[in-house]
């Protein structure tokens, strides 16, 4: 469990960051907080001829919180979603979801950035990005250009990203006023990927009515997967009396799971299922808070 | 004074710690090559390798195949013959034309680093005819399977049979008998630290030095000596810091012969480190075995005979014997009355990595498929699962129990002292079993699932033949204890203090106690199957006490008065009638060992305070164990969250009851792994599958519920202490307890669980089936 060979370049600016990327293009690999990509090289899956360590560009470290975007430096730590009571505030999906990616040591190591682009489908960022619909920034020697995380992520560790490109940071949109946010999922042990993760937000009207629901899901397809529930039997009822279940049984339905050594295809698609259920009921409830916190305020 | 039976903090930790600790990949030396094991990626095949492009690789410094050096076409010993295998199998040290299993080895690599070594290995060119390889274990035995070995008639490497009263005749005329198919699947130990070997041939003193992580340091100095052709004493082992044993590392590996071998060779400083791929593939499994058995009672549930036959999945060879399958097959009755008995078991032959004892060895499925059946029974006669066990426990009166047939040792089977009713009372006081009962009861009319599982087991314990101890007080009056069972995290050089500190009056941190080196004592057996402590710590008891003779005989003649009236207290011989009158134990030691060039003051006595002793244990010493576990079940998920998990233990005296919780709260950690996680698993074809710690899952911190612990106490006669081993007694019940939880939590649902280890993907197809069932049935 040794690597293979490989060149190693730190690169202290973006454009030098570039010029090597446009240089090696896909014989190149960004590293960040190496959580996947040194296992990946001592195990001999990943042999990339330069390791491009992107730690030493100062940009890459920002956080930026703003009022209706949070934008994350692709070398910001996973950790900071527990340790940054502002970002928690601002983006409460990732407050929620932090604890379940990891552990401590993992978290103050990895990168936001860096799972997203990894691409796993059952980690959890991805699916954050996926349900709120994060853009990428990315870069390259011919350009900028922005990704949504529809567009971004392709299958299963593969994302839209071109050899010669980097992602600069991704955009987060803050939560909004009257809407829920929701994240679970069941895994082998605390801190391992999620067999499956369901994330939810659900918007309601000030009298409790949902205005608008989305889910996403990772774990169940080679991606995470967005399921808009605005224009289903959710739309204008009361949480509790919208038929969650069925409208949870139809999108789940359509997944194509796999099955490996943790789990049965049969078992993602049900607790998907079941997730989803839990996790609209919950966003909705938190939508129900925020409302209520808004009156008193 | 008392420091036997203290909870004494472990001396080694402040080292381990802060990182002080020296394990094998610590040791480097110049001039030091490094090793990489080139193993098969097929199940069975005949090979031939071509290694010149790894030879020509910059930075190879040789390549060694099994046709290149003639040492690598030895047979690995077997650790434990037994004529009961009546066809034993050992692999060569390097595979010579045929490879039975995957990551078994085929070449080494010896480069200036191990990442030289690793591209080396991937030019190794191995050319694999691939045959049938036999990988499920009950097609092994048919007619029609291909054959692990094709020089033996079939895939069976021995049948077993254990039996006593007449179980058929028990059967005829039961009022309950319950049938089960019972699977234990394929699990291993994972120490935190892998295998390990560095070897050098020192020219000064024309001796091979090897360090490794071995549980049994002068059985690798035998095989090492054989292989080289050198007498015992040219060769010396030595143990630096181990992390963890798991009874795997007791076994003469490939690498513990090679390693060394290479070193002499190259006459340069080698080492091999095994990485995790490594470790998971290729360090010896545990645990596969199917049951078919039966149960047989009265209409009140008290237990007339068990029988049946159980597979044994040994894997390509047998490396320990029978030992494995032998111990499930006699611990099968555990601590209840089983008085008819006859259960038959195959060890089979399978193209998968060798079977070798882990934690528990073989006991863990034994518990396991007893305590199904009495569930089973329970369930059918309507009785509450603790009062049947209890019905069934042999009682306290009735120790020393006699089983009714022969131990793993040859010796008639029988449980010294024990009283494992009291440990089920204590387990069930510390649950507040009714309560518990009916706080399930409510929370299930609330859709809640609280399950409460209850097990109880025995363990053979301390096994013979002998442990050495050589103990000397120095000229500072401290004390030095020089043993042959090593550490692999166990404690020792705490514990066995401890037993020193306590007999001779020295505070404990006046003795030193050395392990891990063969040069220190002559002979000794290692550290497996819970036997160091109550081996080499009765070793070190006797040690201790003729030391005291000695130094209160010496106390007699320089206070003048008779050794009867004098004790050892404080590092002192004192008078007991007024501890005023004393003499420190380093004078003793000045004293009897004179000036220079003057003869001895005290002639009689001979120099110095030095001894050697040893123990030899009759039989096993039996350790018995209750734990009963709360669990609360999700059925839309399937997540089992243990909510309460006790061990009531029975260890006889304890040295350090600190270090003992530890054994214990480790013992649950594996076995908590062995129910939901620890799961080796291989294709048709035999690749394995579980290559890394994303596929093979241990329980983590995260994972281990708060144990609760308690001890009862029936001190063991077979030895001077009275202890019984604590090594493995947390692990063998777990499997059982949280089964029959999860199964009591799931009650209004049926579901009937089989197998073990089980995923929440398992038990959520298992839950379905038995819904399924149950319509059928209703309809």
């Amino acid at each position: 469990m040794k690597p293979p060979v490989f060149e190693f370049a730190a690169p202290d600016s973006l454009e030098h960051c570039l010029d090597l990327l446009e240089r090696y293009g896909d014989e190149a690999k960004p590293i960040a907080g190496g959580q996947s990509l040194m296992p990946l090289l001592n195990l001999r899956m990943a042999a990339p001829a330069v390791v491009i360590d992107i730690a030493r560009v100062p940009d890459f470290h920002a956080l930026r919180i703003e009022d209706r975007t949070v934008r994350v430096g692709p070398m910001v730590r996973q950790r900071v979603m527990e340790t940054n009571t502002d970002l928690r505030a601002r983006v409460p999906l990732l407050a929620e979801a932090v604890g379940l990616i990891g552990h401590v040591a993992t978290r103050s190591r990895g990168t936001i950035v860096g799972s997203m682009c990894h691409a796993d489908p059952a980690a959890e960022l991805p699916v954050c990005a996926t349900l709120l619909g994060a853009e990428f920034a990315v870069a390259s020697k011919g350009g900028t250009r922005t990704i949504d995380a529809d567009s971004f992520f392709l299958d299963a560790l593969m994302t839209t990203l071109e050899p010669e490109e980097i992602v600069t940071g991704v955009h987060l949109p803050t939560a909004m006023p009257g809407v829920g946010y929701a994240f679970d999922e069941v895994s082998r042990r605390r801190g391992d990927f999620a067999l499956v993760a369901v994330a939810a937000a659900v918007g309601l009207s000030d009298d409790g009515l949902v205005t608008s629901a989305d889910i996403a899901i990772g774990g169940a397809s080679g991606r995470p997967e967005r399921f808009p529930l605005t224009e289903t039997a959710l739309s204008g009822r009361r949480i509790e009396e919208a038929p969650l279940r069925e409208i949870a049984r139809e999108v789940c339905d359509r997944l194509e799971p796999e099955s490996d050594l943790h789990a049965s295809a049969d078992y993602r698609r049900r607790i998907s299922e079941e997730l989803m259920t839990r996790v609209l009921a919950d966003a909705a409830s938190r939508a129900r808070k925020d409302l209520t916190r808004e009156h008193a305020l | 004074m008392g420091q036997f039976g203290k909870r004494q903090v472990r001396a080694e930790d402040d080292r381990l710690i802060t990182g002080r600790g020296c394990y094998i990949d610590d040791i480097t030396l110049p001039n030091m090559a490094h090793i990489v094991v080139v193993r098969s990626q097929a199940a069975h095949a005949r090979i031939t390798v071509d290694t010149s492009d790894a030879r020509a690789l910059d930075g190879v410094i040789a390549v060694f195949t099994a046709e290149d050096l003639p040492e690598a076409a030895r047979i690995l010993p077997d650790c434990h013959p037994n004529p009961a295998l009546t066809n034993p199998r050992g692999p060569s040290v390097l595979a010579n034309g045929l490879v039975r299993y995957v990551g078994e080895p085929i070449a080494a690599i010896v480069a200036e680093n191990r990442y030289i070594a690793e591209d080396a290995a991937e030019l190794v060119q191995v050319d694999y005819e691939t045959e049938a390889a036999v990988i499920d274990l009950e097609k092994a035995l048919t007619k029609q399977s291909a054959r692990v070995h094709e020089d033996l008639p079939s895939n069976l490497a021995a049948l077993i049979n254990i039996a006593t009263g007449n179980a058929d005749s028990a059967f005829a005329k039961a009022h309950c008998v319950v049938k089960e198919r019972l699977e234990i699947q394929r699990g291993a130990g994972q120490a935190m630290e892998t295998r390990g070997v560095v070897a050098h041939w020192n020219r000064f003193e024309d001796r091979m030095v090897v360090w490794n992580v071995s549980q049994v340091p002068y059985v690798h100095r035998t095989a090492i000596a054989n292989a080289l052709g050198l007498p015992e004493r040219q060769v010396q082992v030595q143990n630096p810091d181990v992390g963890g044993g798991f009874g795997y590392k007791g076994l003469t590996y490939t690498e513990d012969i090679l390693v060394p071998v290479v070193a002499r060779q190259l006459d340069r400083p080698v080492k091999w480190i095994e990485d995790r791929r490594e470790h998971l593939i290729a360090s010896y499994h545990e645990r596969t075995q199917i049951h078919e058995l039966e149960m047989a009672t009265t209409e009140d549930g008290t237990i007339l005979g068990i029988r049946g036959r159980f597979y044994h999945d040994t894997g390509a060879y047998t490396p320990w014997g029978p030992v494995v399958p032998l111990l499930t097959a006699v611990n099968i009755p555990g601590p209840y009355r089983v008085p008819n008995y006859a259960v038959q078991c195959d060890i089979v032959y399978t193209n998968t990595t060798p079977v070798a004892p882990v934690r528990g060895a073989g006991r863990p499925q034994a518990c396991y498929v007893t305590e199904r059946l009495l569930d089973r029974v329970g369930k059918e006669l309507g009785i509450d699962p603790a009062a049947l066990r209890k019905r069934n426990l042999i009682t306290a009166e009735e120790y020393p129990y006699d089983v009714g047939f022969i131990s793993r040792d040859g010796t008639r089977r029988t449980y010294d002292s024990g009283n494992v009713p009291a440990l089920l009372d204590r387990a069930l006081e510390i649950l507040d079993y009714d309560n518990t009962l009916a706080d399930c009861a409510k929370l299930r009319t609330e859709g809640r699932y609280r399950g409460i599982g209850i097990a109880c087991c025995v363990e053979d314990t301390g096994l013979g033949p002998f442990e050495e101890v050589g103990m000397s007080i120095e000229a500072d009056g401290s004390v030095t204890v020089r043993m042959g069972t090593p550490s692999q995290g166990q404690g020792q050089k705490t514990s066995f203090a401890q037993v020193a500190a306590d007999i001779l009056g020295v505070p404990f941190d006046k003795v030193k106690v050395l392990t891990g080196n063969t040069d220190l004592v002559r002979y000794s057996i290692g550290t497996f199957a819970s036997r160091a402590g109550v081996v080499t710590g009765s070793a070190v008891s006797i040690a201790a006490n003729q030391l005291k003779e000695r130094a209160c005989a010496i106390g007699a003649v320089l206070l003048q008065t008779s050794p009867e009236e004098l004790d050892l207290k404080d590092g002192k011989v004192v008078l007991k009638a007024d501890e005023t009158r004393s003499i420190d134990l380093a004078q003793i030691v000045h004293t009897s060992l004179g000036e220079s060039g003057n003869p001895l003051p005290l002639p009689d006595f001979g120099p110095g305070m030095s001894t050697t002793a040893s123990f030899s244990p009759p039989t096993n010493t039996f350790a018995t164990g209750c734990h009963a576990a709360l669990v609360e079940v999700d059925p839309a998920t399937c997540k089992v969250e243990i909510l309460r998990y006790i061990a009531v233990e029975d260890f006889g005296n304890l040295i350090n009851p600190l270090i003992v919780d530890g054994q214990v709260i480790g013992g649950v950690s594996l076995g908590v792994g062995n129910t939901f996680f620890e799961k080796a698993v291989y294709d048709s074809e035999g690749q394995i599958l579980t290559g890394t710690f994303m596929d093979y899952l241990v329980a983590t911190s995260m994972d281990v519920p708060r144990v609760e612990i308690d001890h009862l106490s029936t001190p063991s006669p077979l030895n001077p202490l009275g202890m019984k081993g604590a090594g493995q007694g947390g692990t063998i019940p777990v499997p059982a307890v949280i089964s029959s939880a999860v199964e009591n939590a799931l009650e209004p649902f049926g579901v009937h669980l089989c197998a073990v280890p089980f995923s929440e993907s398992d038990l959520f197809q298992n839950l379905r089936n038995d819904d399924s069932k149950s319509t059928r049935k209703s309809a």
